[in-house]
């Protein structure tokens, strides 16, 4: 059944796609970010639905089916992330023999940049800016609201573990995260009450189904955004209500091992999961200290191999022991230490240059439409919760491997076609004001004597 | 179910959405994006008195 309803949609989707290239490419990341083959199972299972609107988005834009188009920007954002997808083709070619992923990994990043790459071709407006922002929430938040829904039908006892694509329970948890304030922006601007209540019961249930992953880091995360969108809310009293409410209904529902679960935030020093991950630390650091420009490569710190052959090496954490009986080839379980392993220390600066440069990029945003009036306040409400949203990476992130998924570049790149859009918001109002003070009378007066 | 009910949700939202912004190409002067509407605030006319 539900490959039939899906089939019906890409007979409209497809037709869609390849009258306006702009649907095309919000079609390749909307497939992207929902991974529909993990919901169908019959015939409509093995179609690759990220590859076919990527082939219908580039057939449109050849055809130029749409109505405006604009060339790649070269800027901070873009030149940040060409270098270090091009660093990636080098990580990939230098690195240790025996890396399973190695090229995969490679292969999906390289996928992911040039998506983003593509944004400013096809952004190129307001109203596209929100229906890129629905699109990712729409796919992102599918996923929320349906682990938040099992989480309230089994009274709590709903274990969310996310789909294959996303990895373990703790990175369907980050991406969750990352969502919800997208979530709020979108009902702070909607203007159908219909569409403001939907993202408003969205937001709820995607935080339960946050709860629901048990994940301990994602526990910090949710209380740092919830404490950020409270800070930038407009009405803090209907917002701090909500936030209660919802606590409420957690410690209600929540099962004890849950709550125990998160107890052990306080004693992780003894924590065997956590001092794992610092030993994966210490490995990638010196998996990069003896590879300063290429790394590794791809995952090298999973292989056990490099594990034992680096576990013992120069490190940048020689106060951290990795335990003789602790398995071999572990995750890195750290975006810092991942990047800083795989891709080697200019992979590492690359990266967090990608990263300092969003927090940059949306200071700027911020500084643009500081004392202007309130036509340009959606973007500075949208270029917050895109900070919200990469602080919920870089937090969470900092305990997962979890370096090379899309969504973060995705709200990079936004951010971009953000700052470009209300760049040419003021350059337009500035260039329309010039011409009216010129004509007043007093500019037309002759300079009265010095 | 709970599931297909989800899906189908969420492939109706979508379609909504294309279909708009289709509109919305095809006539630039189309004022909005139908379900996914947002508030157009002008820096000549008073702020909306309340907003959450």
């Amino acid at each position: 059944m539900r490959d039939l309803l899906v089939f019906g949609a890409m007979l409209l989707f497809v037709p869609l796609g390849l009258s306006n290239a702009f649907i095309g490419y919000m079609l390749w990341g909307w497939a992207g970010l929902i991974a529909m083959n993990s919901y169908v199972h019959g015939f409509m299972g093995i179609v690759p639905f990220v590859q076919l609107f990527a082939l219908v988005t580039m057939a449109s834009l050849l055809m130029r089916n749409g109505d405006r188009f604009e060339r790649i920007e070269i800027n901070r954002t873009t030149v940040l992330m060409m270098l270090f997808v091009v660093h990636g083709f080098f990580v990939a070619l230098f690195a240790y023999p025996g890396l399973d992923r190695n090229w995969e990994l490679f292969g999906n990043l390289t996928k992911t940049v040039l998506f983003c790459l593509l944004m400013p071709v096809f952004v190129t407006s307001r109203y596209r800016i929100h229906a890129m922002v629905v699109m990712v929430v729409l796919a992102t938040s599918f996923h929320g609201a349906l682990d938040g829904l099992k989480f309230i039908a089994s009274g709590g006892g709903h274990n969310a573990r996310g789909i294959a694509k996303f990895g373990d329970n703790n990175h369907f948890a980050m991406v969750l995260l990352m969502v919800l304030p997208l979530l709020y922006y979108l009902y702070q601007i909607s203007s159908r009450k219909l569409a403001k209540y939907g993202f408003a019961v969205m937001l709820p249930l995607t935080a339960f189904a946050v709860v629901a992953t048990a994940s301990r880091g994602a526990l910090i995360g949710l209380c740092v955004i919830v404490l950020f969108i409270l800070m930038k809310s407009r009405n803090r009293v209907i917002g701090i209500l909500l936030v209660a409410v919802s606590a409420a209904v957690v410690v209600q529902l929540a099962p004890d091992s849950w709550s125990e679960r998160m107890e052990t935030i306080k004693t992780a020093k003894e924590d065997d999961s956590l001092l794992g991950r610092f030993g994966a630390w210490r490995v990638s650091s010196s998996i990069a200290l003896h590879n300063p420009v290429f790394g590794g490569g791809f995952r090298a710190v999973q292989s056990s191999v490099l594990w034992d052959g680096f576990k013992d090496g120069p490190t940048l954490l020689p106060f951290i022991e990795v335990a003789p009986s602790s398995p071999s080839g572990l995750a890195a379980h750290s975006i810092w230490f991942e990047v800083m392993g795989d891709m080697g220390f200019v992979g590492f600066l690359l990266f967090v240059g990608l990263v300092a440069n969003a927090f940059l990029t949306r200071r700027e945003i911020l500084k643009l439409t500081k004392g202007r009036g309130p036509s340009l306040r959606w973007a500075s409400d949208l270029a917050d919760m895109l900070g919200a949203a990469l602080l919920a990476f870089v937090v969470t992130g900092s305990l997962l491997s979890a370096a090379y998924f899309e969504l973060p570049y995705i709200f990079l790149i936004l951010l971009e076609v953000l700052k470009q859009h209300v760049l040419k918001t003021v350059a337009a109002e500035r260039k329309a004001a010039t011409p009216q003070a010129a004509l007043r009378p007093e500019s037309l007066s002759p300079p009265r004597p010095s | 179910m709970t599931e297909g009910l989800l899906l189908l949700a969420e492939l109706v939202l979508l379609s909504l959405l294309l279909l708009a912004v289709r509109r919305k190409a095809k006539d630039p002067k189309t004022p909005d994006l139908g379900f996914f509407s947002y508030e157009v605030l002008s820096d000549d006319a008073p702020p909306p008195k309340k907003r959450n």
